[in-house]
């Protein structure tokens, strides 16, 4: 239970890390979004949309229009408005406002990007620019039928924008011009239109719970603007001082601001709705439905929604910050988790992963709305200004945003894989073609890896090409290519144009390329002989070590590795003569032997043939016939060692004759236990066999084999301690024969002592009453019959090993 | 008993001894020191066996052997300190009749010299013709009938599976039995070791018939596969 619950706790901690950073991620970016709209007081408020700085702007526009109709509809200059600041960015749609704007005629201008604006457009058209702005077209597409130095009245026009404006319902509003009503949109006023205005309170005849805030311009004939609002007289003017910081009331009355004459003659007011409505209407035999008061409605709408929106951001925002720090706070657990993430990432080949990784983000890009994307690469060409500003704009697109945290997520995953799994990753498929390439020798290896590189700059110089040629492909849509260039270079483009700037940078690219591809072209021409001087060197390397010592590597006196060669060349010349003078020496030593053992044969015939003299004499003492004796046993050692000598320097010198043949091993080893059965019977040893009946065929020298097994056990005859028993067993394997003789040593033995050395070189003292040559004698017979000899000591148990491969023909050894 | 043997070494010391040695078996000994000395005593006097060492001053062994055989065919003895087997094929392919190598055990040169003697001056003429009852190999002649084993002309005393052993050999000479063979032909049973009977019984019947036992010349282990008589090329 205890584990399970560790178990579910990692998961746990894992998943709140990670749903809590893609919370914080992912709300902060939409909390960024919202957050730029500015008025942020006013999300943590009570709702009201009078208070935003869009309604300001409405009102304001509002009053301006109803000026501009109450001195007879001229316009007077602009001061300062921008119907951007209308655009809500929230998607609705205001039906037929733009009907009767289209009817008059498109402004020239140009249409390139936003902040060409012109900033004399009328605030009449701002629900055309909210409409058109909502359909994502560009705002100055079809604006304005006012120009921008025009004193031309359009009464008609102007006629119908007052009738548009009387159907508002949500602005309630009364034009006095020289005492007399011209506009109303207020029911008990409307009878009066056209007569004297007696200076009554328009506001009486609302309702204050339908309409709580009310603006009167000019009402006591001083020029300024007083506002009520939930029955409270506002501060309209501050300091007297208007300053465009979007706190003040746009309105004339500073100090700053003057307006003629005439419009000292008007007195114009002004009411909201609370709750503003949408009023509609029904048209459909001409163009089916209209909207009248969307902007204020859509206003609020817009302000509650957008509160609302920052509200849940904020507390999806502070619930991710919450479990983030939950998991942090069981960072045991978070450690678990990876550390068990790492292990499952490190179970995937390397190969595979970087597929997927590669094609995670081109899927991402693929599956994401085109449109999304048109403004993605809008951004990605500089079109905003500021990371502020380009991250507000990332939180609207919800596939960028996904993207983005799918992107942020990919890179942590890559990053824990690489930290976790760096050094050992499985990649079979890397590691194949590793170990494929080593088949190659050493120049066409190293030829492959320039080709490599070489091809990879010559298509990295393809695809640069290509891209210009696209560039100029593109631009050929509604240019020449030569123009658009010439366009790119002229002064009416920019230096921060972000094609030109790509453009360039490709070329820049291009011609580094160019560069890099050219160098490596160089270089491999240059190398070639190189490479090939090296797998030359290679080679001969590998020739010197199988023993090829006849023919020199000869090199061009100008080649990089000249030095190089000459020096392997003279190592070569050095084993050639020193291998020469070992040979030389072994044969001198063999010659040496013999004639040694020539000489000494000659004296010891001598020596034995008297002491046989001796012997036949008779009347000698006791004692005398004694040394006799001893002097007859040791001269017939001393003949012993001769001939083992001699045998044992043929052998080392490779000169040892052997008859090879197919034989029982077996019965070779029964024959040999039977010649010595009567030093074994005199022996305190036992001797214990494990032969098998079965033939056991060997291909070996009989009489050397002999000699052999002759040696090893009367050695271990002698060796053994008394009372002892000596094992000698021959087991068979699939393809060897091996004969294994343990018997336990008398004295001590030294375990570093090699105990095959030969007489000849060793150096131990020889006390023991053998000649030290037995082991030697037998182990280079041994292996010059081509079996393998090994003697192993272990405390005081001493073995040796003799081991034969498997005779395949049995034929031979029929007869 | 009064064979003359030449001695020839230019060792004088081993010259004496042989001369010592071969003279308290009651033979007569001329010394030579070298090749063209001995040739020189060779026509001065009779001599019926030589005893010749290989490396000698003025004319060596082998050379001095040639010259000898090309009138003489009395049996030499070949002494060399070479004991490698291609010196012994050599010096036997050369005319000698017999090869020690030195150090050589003296009771081993004695029993060769006795034995070439014999064949010499005994056996070398009587045994021209070969009788159809008799198998002859070097120094050995089996009389099938008799079960009877000669060696240098006189009878060995065999026991009864001795001579079944010998019996099987001379029939089969050069021919490798198995001790399992062996044991089955010889004792008419069948055994599983039968490695250390027929070696015992090997090394007894070598004890009686061989020169040097532990260097036998006619009954041979075949290692690892068994026992056989050799062939021996004698050139008589």
């Amino acid at each position: 239970m205890d584990t399970k619950w560790k178990k579910w706790k990692v998961t746990i901690s894992a998943a709140m890390f990670v749903v809590g950073v893609t919370l914080l991620l992912s709300e902060f970016l939409s909390a960024a979004r919202l957050y730029s709209y500015g008025d942020m007081e006013l999300l943590f408020d009570s709702g009201d949309y009078q208070k935003t700085g869009e309604f300001r702007n409405y009102i304001v526009r509002r009053l301006e229009d109803l000026l501009s109709a109450a001195v007879d509809g001229k316009r007077w200059k602009y001061y300062g408005m921008d119907d951007q600041d209308l655009g809500s960015g929230l998607n609705y749609e205001v039906w037929g406002a733009d009907q009767w704007v289209t009817d008059n005629g498109v402004w020239e201008g140009t249409n390139n990007a936003a902040s060409d604006i012109p900033m004399e457009q009328e605030a009449v058209y701002e629900a055309k620019a909210e409409a058109s702005e909502a359909s994502g077209t560009d705002v100055n597409d079809a604006t304005g039928f006012f120009s921008y130095n025009s004193d031309v009245v359009y009464p008609k026009t102007l006629k119908q924008y007052m009738e548009e404006m009387a159907k508002n319902k949500n602005l309630r509003y009364a034009v006095v011009y020289k005492k007399k009503l011209c506009y109303t949109n207020i029911e008990a006023f409307e009878s009066k239109l056209g007569q004297a205005w007696d200076g009554a309170d328009f506001y009486q005849s609302l309702k204050p719970e339908e309409y709580n805030f009310y603006l009167w311009f000019n009402e006591h004939g001083d020029g300024k603007v007083s506002i009520v609002k939930d029955g409270v007289e506002q501060d309209v003017y501050g300091n007297g001082v208007y300053e465009d910081d979007g706190q003040d009331w746009l309105v004339p009355g500073y100090s700053n601001f003057s307006v003629d004459d005439s419009v000292n003659d008007a007195v114009i007011f002004l009411a909201a709705a609370k709750e503003p409505k949408l009023y509609m209407q029904g048209n459909y035999n001409e163009y089916g439905q209209l909207q009248y008061g969307g902007a204020l409605y859509y206003q609020r709408q817009d302000y509650l929604m957008r509160r609302r929106d920052f509200r849940t951001a904020c507390l999806w925002f502070a619930v991710g910050g919450i479990l983030l720090l939950v998991s942090l706070l069981l960072h045991k657990n978070l450690r678990i988790a990876k550390q068990q993430a790492v292990r499952f990432l490190g179970r995937f080949w390397l190969e595979g992963k970087l597929l997927f990784y590669l094609l995670l983000p081109i899927l991402g890009v693929l599956m994401s709305r085109r449109e999304e994307l048109v403004e993605l690469d809008h951004w990605i060409d500089g079109g905003y200004a500021s990371f502020w500003e380009s991250l507000c704009f990332m939180g609207q697109l919800p596939t960028v945003r996904t993207l983005l945290l799918a992107g942020f997520w990919l890179i942590f995953v890559i990053m824990l894989d690489l930290r976790g799994n760096w050094g050992h990753q499985k990649k079979p498929l890397f590691d194949s073609l590793r170990m494929k390439g080593l088949k190659y020798p050493l120049q066409k290896r190293l030829m492959r890896r320039y080709r490599l590189m070489l091809l990879s700059g010559v298509l990295a110089l393809l695809l640069c090409v290509c891209s210009i040629l696209l560039v100029f492909v593109q631009a050929g849509g509604h240019e020449t290519g030569e123009a658009y260039v010439e366009t790119l270079y002229s002064e009416s483009a920019s230096f921060t144009d972000s094609h030109f700037v790509m453009l360039l940078l490709v070329y820049v690219e291009f011609g580094l390329l160019f560069l890099a591809v050219l160098a490596g072209f160089m270089t491999l021409k240059k190398n070639a002989r190189l490479i090939q001087d090296i797998g030359a060197l290679s080679d001969q390397i590998a020739a010197v070590r199988s023993g090829d010592l006849a023919k020199p590597l000869q090199l061009p006196e100008d080649a990089d590795l000249r030095q190089a060669v000459e020096n392997l060349n003279q190592i070569q010349h050095g084993l050639k003569e020193a291998l020469q003078e070992q040979m030389r020496s072994e044969r001198m030593k063999v010659e040496l032997v013999a004639n040694v053992s020539h000489d000494i044969k000659t004296p010891l015939t001598s020596i034995i043939s008297y002491v046989e003299l001796l012997k036949q004499e008779e009347h000698l003492p006791g004692h005398v016939q004694e040394f006799i004796q001893i002097l007859g046993e040791k001269a017939e050692r001393l003949k012993t060692i001769v001939q083992d000598v001699f045998e044992v320097s043929k052998a080392a010198s490779g000169d040892l004759p052997v008859k090879l043949e197919a034989l029982d091993l077996g019965k070779l080893l029964w024959q040999t236990l039977a010649d010595m059965n009567t030093q074994i019977e005199e022996s305190s040893l036992t001797l214990r066999t494990a032969i098998p009946k079965e033939p056991v065929l060997i291909v070996a020298d009989g009489q050397r084999l002999y000699r052999v097994f002759q040696n090893l056990i009367g050695n271990a005859l002698k060796y053994s301690l008394v009372g002892s028993r000596v094992f000698l067993s021959l087991i068979c394997e699939a393809d060897q024969c091996i004969v294994c003789i343990k018997n336990t040593s008398g004295v001590e033995l030294n375990g570093e002592i090699d105990f095959t050395e030969r007489f000849v070189r060793g150096d131990q003292s020889r006390t023991d009453g053998g000649n030290g040559l037995g082991l030697s004698i037998a182990k280079s017979f041994t292996e010059a019959c081509g079996g393998s000899f090994r003697v192993e000591t272990n405390a005081d148990l001493f073995s040796v090993t003799v081991s034969f491969a498997k005779a395949v023909s049995t034929e031979q050894c029929e007869m | 008993m009064n064979e003359c043997v030449l001695v020839v070494d230019d060792d004088r010391e081993i010259v004496r001894a042989i001369a010592l040695l071969l003279e308290k078996e009651g033979y007569h000994v001329v010394k030579a020191y070298d090749g063209m000395e001995a040739l020189r005593v060779l026509a001065e006097q009779p001599i019926q066996l030589i005893i010749m060492d290989v490396m000698m001053p003025r004319l060596d062994g082998l050379s001095a052997m040639m010259k000898i055989r090309e009138r003489k065919n009395l049996p030499i003895i070949v002494l060399s300190a070479k004991t490698e087997e291609t010196d012994k094929v050599l010096g036997l392919s050369m005319g000698a009749d017999d090869y020690v190598s030195k150090p050589f055990l003296p009771a081993e040169l004695a029993a060769r010299v006795k034995s070439q003697l014999r064949r010499y001056t005994r056996l070398g003429d009587i045994h021209t013709g070969q009788e159809a009852n008799e198998i002859l190999n070097g120094r050995l002649c089996y009389r099938k009938q008799e079960h009877v084993l000669y060696a240098d002309g006189e009878p060995v005393k065999l026991t009864a599976t001795e001579t079944k052993i010998i019996d099987l050999f001379m029939r089969n000479q050069g021919r490798i039995f198995p001790a399992e063979e062996i044991y089955q032909r010889v004792w008419e049973e069948v055994s599983f070791a039968p490695e250390n009977t027929v070696m015992v019984h090997i090394r007894h019947i070598r004890e009686k018939i061989e020169l040097n036992p532990k260097e036998p010349e006619y009954i041979k282990v075949v290692w690892g596969i068994g026992y056989k008589m050799e062939k021996m090329e004698g050139h008589n």
